[in-house]
């Protein structure tokens, strides 16, 4: 371990997901230095980074530390549920569409998608210590890095499955489609039945 | 590939900085807020001012609705009084009304409720706002001082009961309402036919009452004769400075004022804190779902059936 991590190799993974994420994707399938646990470190960097960069917007108190200790770890137990659930309905869409169930790869390049997430922080850290802006900018770049993300997993869906940009970008789009809907139609059950209650008081 | 390497692990180094600055700047700030917070008020206990609001037309009604504007409900009144009343703390409650009055009953269970909180030596003072006319004046005649602004509109001593006359526009229009009633007097006050003398008669006398019965409690919540309030209590309405005139009230001011006469009345420190019950959210809910469906079926059903309500209340 400590070997791999003086060879500077998993630096790779890194590299290859702010550049090209085909490269990551095969990188992850050759098992190379666990892909996993890197890729739930960089989960656990993410989660702290937003809740430091979020903080670093106003003006904190006590709370602070609540946040980025007990915080942090509810932060990263959401992003991971997130993962989970997104690689599932993800692989889920695949399937359907008789391609061959990867989930562990999923996992791991979703993972590692949220890498350029960490940039959010010295952004803010700039624009805050500059006073100019930063609430504006915060939101703008964590636009950008979301694109950024987006990216990396279609170009990774794309290679895991041999197939174009176009339908690759289908089967990201699809998992946010079915949620939207289930939640759509949640929140009008939900008011409606909220509304019933109230009228039979 | 070792340069590509060597420049990633710049980079991540520089966010590791930058995350580092981020703390220090966080903890900067923080020390900052720390400081200020010395100055946030203490959680208030010990010997104080209840407050109850009474805003809007008044009603039977065990909702609160008056932060609706929807009128203020004399069951949610009568029980925050109860529990001003049970509570050793409150020496005083200031009572602030701004409402044009309500019905007979509505207004009479919180005027005994009042005397009856009286009478266990817990001082009320009544704080008029916009408006305490009639039936609002007369809750606030229950209290042991009455504070009204300049420009209060207050009085309104009377009673009154109406009904829409339509009897002739139905002519017009050709429409004839078949009723068919189990007594004479069943459809007593309705739009649709004109009122007999008899009927008037019967009216007149339970105004006559619910009037007399105004008149004493007013005399019995001010101390003061009957004939002393008899001449402005004709159902004319006075600002504050006219009402101090005739002593419906006893002194000029606005809810500051009351709140520090309460305390000084109870002996309390200018410090002492006021409690005030709030709406919890089942009050909340409770009175939307009024809202909703409950209060305005009722309400449109006793319209429709004629049942007009008799009030003490001013009339627009």
């Amino acid at each position: 371990m400590i070997e791999y991590i003086k060879s500077l190799k998993w630096i790779d993974y890194f590299f290859f997901c702010l550049l090209d994420p085909r490269r990551l994707v095969n990188l992850i399938a050759r098992k190379e230095g666990s892909p996993l646990l890197q890729g739930l470190f960089m989960v656990i960097v993410v989660s702290l980074f937003e809740i430091m960069s979020f903080s670093a917007l106003g003006t904190e108190n006590g709370f602070f530390y609540y946040k980025v200790s007990y915080g942090w770890i509810l932060a990263f137990l959401i992003l991971l549920l997130n993962i989970i659930v997104f690689s599932a309905l993800t692989d889920l869409v695949c399937q359907f569409r008789s391609h061959p169930g990867k989930i562990m790869l999923i996992i791991n390049l979703v993972s590692f998608s949220f890498f350029p997430m960490v940039f959010l922080l010295p952004v803010v850290t700039i624009f805050t210590t500059l006073n100019f802006a930063p609430v504006f900018f915060y939101i703008l770049f964590a636009i950008l890095l979301h694109i950024w993300q987006a990216m990396i997993i279609i170009q990774g869906i794309s290679e895991i499955h041999q197939i174009s940009f176009g339908e690759s970008l289908l089967i990201f789009l699809l998992p946010f489609i079915i949620v939207g809907f289930i939640g759509f139609f949640s929140v009008i059950l939900f008011f409606i039945n909220m509304f019933g209650f109230i009228s039979s008081l | 590939m070792d340069k590509n390497r060597r420049i990633i692990l710049s980079i991540l180094l520089l966010v590791l900085v930058s995350c580092i600055l981020s703390v220090i700047d966080i903890g900067l700030k923080m020390k900052t807020s720390e400081q200020k917070e010395f100055n946030l008020p203490v959680p208030e206990f010990g010997p104080g001012v209840g407050l109850v609001k009474i805003y809007g037309t008044i009603s039977i009604s065990d909702s609160d609705g008056s932060y609706l504007g929807l009128g203020s409900g004399a069951d949610g009144i009568v029980k925050k009084l109860s529990q001003f009343g049970e509570d050793d703390r409150i020496k005083a409650i200031v009572i602030r009304i701004n409402s044009p009055g309500g019905t007979v009953a509505a207004v009479q269970e919180i005027f005994d409720k009042l005397m009856e909180l009286r009478k266990r030596n817990i001082i009320l003072v009544a704080s008029m706002g916009d408006m305490a006319a009639s039936g609002g004046y007369y809750v606030a005649s229950a209290c042991n001082y009455i504070f009204a602004n300049h420009g209060t509109t207050t009085g309104s001593i009377g009673v009154i009961a109406s009904s829409p006359n339509v009897k002739g526009l139905f002519e017009k229009l050709g429409i004839k309402m078949n009723v068919i009633k189990s007594g004479k007097y069943k459809d007593i006050l309705s739009s649709f036919r004109d009122l007999g003398a008899d009927e008037k008669d019967m009216i007149q006398e339970m105004i006559d009452s619910s009037y007399m019965k105004f008149l004493k409690d007013v005399s019995l919540g001010r101390n003061v004769p009957i004939q002393d309030i008899s001449p402005v209590a004709d159902g004319r309405v006075m600002n504050g400075e006219t009402a101090l005139k005739y002593k419906l009230i006893d002194e000029l001011g606005g809810y500051e004022n009351a709140l520090d006469k309460a305390k000084s009345l109870a002996k309390l420190p200018k410090s002492a804190p006021v409690y005030d019950l709030g709406n919890s959210w089942e009050q909340i809910l409770m009175s939307i779902g009024k809202t909703l469906a409950g209060d305005r079926l009722m309400e449109s059903t006793l319209k429709h059936k004629n049942l007009s309500v008799i009030e003490y209340s001013i009339e627009p």
